[in-house]
């Protein structure tokens, strides 16, 4: 079965940030295997290693996030931008409470750096992050004075979910990581393990009493005993993220599940295997979830070649809710109904004005005010990459376009720009 | 020509003076339709503190040594400027909680809690938001679901910039109130028909997303021109986002949309380490919100506005290692408004018994307070919302009774010319400085008084124009005035002046209606001292007190050269035409 560009646009909207023409054209025809290994390629993605210095300054996290957006726009391996924000996402520290933004932009360069392998290995890691210990409190957790915080967190929403632990675990699980703290004596802050700290008696975590340490709890829920659980758990979130939050089957989140236990247990081998699943390309996942404000913006950045200012995109963001390294809770960003609060919409038409005299100086939607209202319509849907839009979205244009055009009688600049404003907003526009 | 005097033209023209301090004007036109809630409609605000508010600090046995025993360098020290009552005391950062409390406006519930709290985050507060149990369809709020089920012109808001759980329904009832003017749709003539177009977009949908994504973005659409009086230059708003938030609450009441349920989130509570700032910092932004809606709603709407504070749980007893505290399981929860029964609700929960995790024991059921305010509040059924039975808890002292007048909030239903404002309402006579509010206690001018005269006479087309140079042809009030010159009860400030935009006196006031009665003499009225014999206004003033139109200021005064104020004038209208009871 080969793409049609209506499934190449589908694939893209959700392995990248929207399809441009070129990109759509070089995905037709191609068999699914085919396809999904183009978005899957990750040849001169932005690396660990090409993130900007930062100083400790709370100004700083609006720097790291405009170059993050930056790299999301112009990037060739969309595919890492969205597994790393999905990381991000998933261990949501938010540098409001980390304060130093240099621990900000280390945490982001273990997201990257490790991201795509293992998730044991990635969790030793963000587990001692000095980031996650000062963000979840782990750095103050010590025998006899115990923290719940990290160890509750670490079941409840990286590893194995909610009410699949008991209250008692999760006083286990905070003695197993008391000692995980914070070197007293450098800058910027380390990790470092101190055993008088430690609290070395027996603990009983997953009906196995023994004497737990921190790195024993990550074995077992990773690769030992709640592994099935984990799995399940992460192989839901990424069905959610890739797939649809609003619909899943058992057989489907079995399946994702087996193929992460099968694959050292690494997102991108879900991810993949959602892309080639008959679930994914069915209809009803088309269009069938809000796309969160910053892939949108910065779809809108690639199609018009424009871009919003740091300041400015970081207002933006604020108002439509999705500043990065400043998640919502602990439990990162929602999705869906997430984005719909009335606000969130008012900030990306918001967005639609910034950016609509930018557009229509590009050349955006150039010659729209010599259109017949259809050929007005069609030029609008395929600048926007959605010619496959409902006949309501379509009859919606097409009332504006006389209206503007022919009743208020709009000079071609001001048609261009409103074109640009208008379409922006559109369902199909806002939906992945 | 006839001018036909539109509200907003009204407006327009006489407003100015109480602009500073209410909502401006320029939406007006926006407004057909919209009125405020009946003055017997209750109106629920819940402020939903993120993270699990600790509630032993927050009201506590602060002077109990079993309670410093546990708090240990996190206690809070007991004040004879913070006790409540019974051996409790408030957190010092909460004055104004302490000071309502005082007056008998706050119930406090000292430990509230459910029966499956799990210390989780996300679980308690959707059992919070959704006042649902783990296990049951908790995809909408119970805010959202009394919503669902309210008549279209009833409105939720929101003030925090997200669609909390709480105030989320099927259908989309919400106006998500900006931060910032900036968030609204951009205005001017060449944005009209793109923004029309968003307004639309309910239908463009394929999926489910795109049909809830159109319902929301044309909701959005549509009130965001409504809205941008709350953004307007001179309207007080605090650099505390949380207190700004509650301020742009209560502007929203104030203008009357339909708005009866509101959410606002106040996170930041989950203090697991360095409390002592931390705790104090949130509670004094809660302390000066709360001060700051009660300051900017309208004096009329306090006694049908209640404010419902909650958390989704409390903390532990025993302090933690970073000087904070872990989750816990009972939380405080507070309902203010002045048709509240103030109290401590319960006994306090005993710091000598607690769970097995250590915490304390919850008294009273959440799921009890929201059937409370569903059934004695908000006209709702606690089941029917709900899904579950709960015995209701003492609450109100009587249900919803605000003071507003005609829609107008800023009248007191007591006020000696709530009858006249209720006459010349359902007459056409006034309309209000803006919807919302006639600005009884302002001088009224000399256009105002010959427009509501004109208007209770029946609004007749005069022959001719005036003469009046300060009079222009198109001005909302010249036909007022050209009938006054015709029937020789004005004959201006001057020969070819009438000086509109000056106040009244009440002599002058006197004069005009006398005048329009056929200069009616009377003998023996009761007499003013500053009332002289031979003024231009003494017989005017005669008859007006012989036929009981007034009453003077105080016992034998009339203060003839005194502004007449706007109840003042209306009252003087209302019983020259008998005080018909509307």
């Amino acid at each position: 079965m080969s793409l049609t560009p209506a499934d190449a646009r589908h694939l893209l909207r959700r392995a990248a940030y929207g399809g441009l023409p070129a990109e759509v054209n070089a995905l037709v025809g191609l068999s699914r295997a085919d396809a999904v290994a183009k978005v899957m390629d990750t040849t001169g993605a932005t690396t660990a290693a090409d993130i900007p210095s930062v100083t400790r300054s709370s100004s700083e996290r609006r720097r790291l996030a405009h170059w993050w957006i930056e790299q999301m726009t112009t990037t060739p391996a969309p595919i890492v931008e969205r597994l790393t924000y999905f990381w991000h996402s998933h261990f949501a520290c938010t540098s409001e409470r980390v304060r130093d933004q240099r621990l900000m932009k280390n945490q982001h360069w273990l997201l990257r750096a490790y991201g795509q392998g293992g998730f044991h290995y990635l969790l030793t890691r963000i587990a001692t992050d000095p980031a996650m210990l000062i963000d979840l409190d782990n750095a103050s957790n010590v025998a006899g004075d115990e923290q719940e915080n990290f160890g509750r967190e670490l079941m409840e929403l990286y590893t194995i979910g909610r009410a699949v632990y008991s209250e008692d675990e999760v006083v286990s699980m905070a003695r197993a990581w008391t000692g995980h703290n914070l070197d007293d004596d450098t800058d910027p802050d380390t990790y470092r393990f101190y055993s008088d700290r430690h609290d070395k008696h027996d603990k009983t975590l997953f009906g196995i009493t023994r004497k737990w340490d921190a790195m024993d709890t990550i074995d077992e829920l990773v690769n030992g005993v709640r592994r099935d659980y984990t799995a399940w758990f992460l192989a839901t979130k990424l069905w959610a993220e890739f797939g649809d939050p609003g619909w899943a089957s058992v057989e489907l989140i079995q399946r994702l599940a087996d193929v992460m236990k099968a694959n050292d247990m690494r997102a991108v081998d879900v991810i993949r295997e959602i892309f080639l699943r008959d679930e994914f390309w069915a209809p009803e996942r088309r269009f069938a979830m809000v796309k969160p404000p910053i892939p949108w913006v910065v779809e809108l950045q690639r199609r018009t070649g424009r871009r919003l200012s740091e300041g400015r995109l970081d207002q933006r963001c604020d108002t439509m809710g999705q500043r990065l390294f400043l998640p919502p809770s602990v439990a990162g960003w929602g999705h869906n109904t997430a984005w719909l609060s009335g606000m969130s919409l008012m900030g990306r038409a918001r967005v639609a004005y910034d950016l609509a005299g930018d557009a229509q100086r590009s050349g955006f939607l150039a010659g729209l005010g010599d259109k017949t209202p259809d050929t007005a319509v069609d030029q609008i849907l395929t600048a926007f990459g959605v010619p496959d839009a409902s006949p309501e979205s379509r009859e919606v244009l097409r009332t504006w376009y006389l209206d503007a055009a022919l009743v208020d009688d709009l000079s071609d600049t001001w048609l261009e720009r409103e074109g640009f404003r208008v379409g922006a907003m559109l369902p199909e526009v806002n939906l992945s | 020509m006839t001018i036909t005097l539109s509200r907003r033209r009204f407006v327009r023209a006489t407003g100015a003076a109480g602009l500073a301090t209410t909502i401006p004007l320029s939406v007006l036109a926006d407004y057909a339709g919209a009125a405020p809630p009946d003055a017997d409609k209750g109106i629920l605000l819940t402020i939903f503190l993120r993270g699990g508010n600790d509630a032993l600090n927050t009201i506590g046995p602060f002077d109990a040594g079993i309670y410093r025993d546990n708090r240990l360098s996190i206690a809070i020290s007991p004040s004879s400027a913070t006790s409540a009552a019974n051996g409790l005391y408030f957190h010092p950062s909460l004055p104004y909680v302490r000071q309502r409390f005082r007056q008998g406006d706050v119930a406090v519930f000292p430990a509230v809690g459910e029966p499956d709290d799990d210390h989780s985050h996300f679980s308690s507060t959707s059992t919070w938001m959704t006042g649902r149990a783990v296990g049951a369809n908790r995809s909408t709020g119970w805010m959202g679901r009394w919503l669902d089920a309210q008549d279209d012109d009833v409105l939720g808001a929101s003030v925090d910039g997200s669609r909390a759980k709480q105030i989320r329904g099927v259908t989309s009832k919400v106006v998500a109130v900006s931060r910032s003017s900036g968030d609204l749709l951009p205005t001017g003539s060449r944005y009209g028909r793109g923004n029309a177009s968003m307004w639309r977009h309910n239908h463009g949908a394929l999926t489910d997303m795109g049909n809830e994504y159109g319902a929301v973005l044309r909701n959005a659409a549509q009130f965001s021109s409504k809205l941008s009086p709350l953004y307007a230059n001179g309207v007080t708003r605090s650099d505390d986002r949380f207190v700004a938030d509650l301020q742009r609450a209560a502007h929203v009441l104030n203008l009357g949309l339909g708005v009866r349920v509101i959410s606002s989130t106040l996170g930041g509570f989950d203090t697991h380490s360095a409390q002592a700032d931390r705790h104090a910092e949130k509670l004094a932004a809660l302390d000066s919100g709360l001060r700051e809606f009660f300051a900017t709603l309208l004096p009329a709407l306090h006694g049908q506005t209640t404010v419902l504070v909650v958390s989704e749980f409390g903390r532990r007893v025993r302090r933690n290692s970073s000087l904070g505290t872990d989750h816990g399981s009972a939380g405080v929860c507070f309902v203010i408004g002045q048709r509240v029964k103030g109290a401590v609700k319960t006994s306090y929960p005993s710091l000598n018994d607690l769970t097995r995790r250590g915490d304390m024991k919850y008294q009273t059921d959440f799921r009890s307070i929201y059937t409370t305010i569903a059934e004695q509040w908000l006209d709702d059924d606690g089941v029917r919302l709900l899904g579950t039975s709960h015995p209701t808890v003492d609450l109100f002292t009587s249900g919803p009774l605000g003071t507003g007048v005609a829609g107008f909030l800023d009248v007191n239903g007591a006020g000696y010319y709530a009858g006249a404002l209720r006459w010349a309402s359902a007459n056409g006579i006034v309309t209000g400085s803006t919807p919302t509010t006639f600005e009884p206690s302002r001088d009224m001018t000399r256009a105002e008084f010959a427009t509501v005269m004109w208007r209770t006479a029946g609004s007749p087309t005069p022959g001719r124009g005036s003469s009046f140079v300060d009079v222009g042809s198109r001005a909302y009030y010249a036909d007022a005035v050209a009938w006054m010159v015709e029937q020789a009860i004005t004959t201006g400030t001057s020969p070819d002046r009438f000086s509109p935009d000056d106040p009244l006196t009440r002599a002058q006031a006197a004069t005009f209606i006398w005048r329009w009665r056929g200069r009616p003499v009377r003998s023996g009225a009761p007499s003013f001292g500053d009332v002289p014999g031979g003024q231009y206004y003494t017989n005017a003033v005669g008859w007006m007190a012989a036929d009981g139109i007034t009453t003077g200021t105080a016992p034998g005064r009339f203060s003839p050269h005194d502004p007449v104020t706007r109840a003042q004038a209306i009252t003087f209208l209302w019983r020259d035409a008998g005080s018909p009871v509307v």
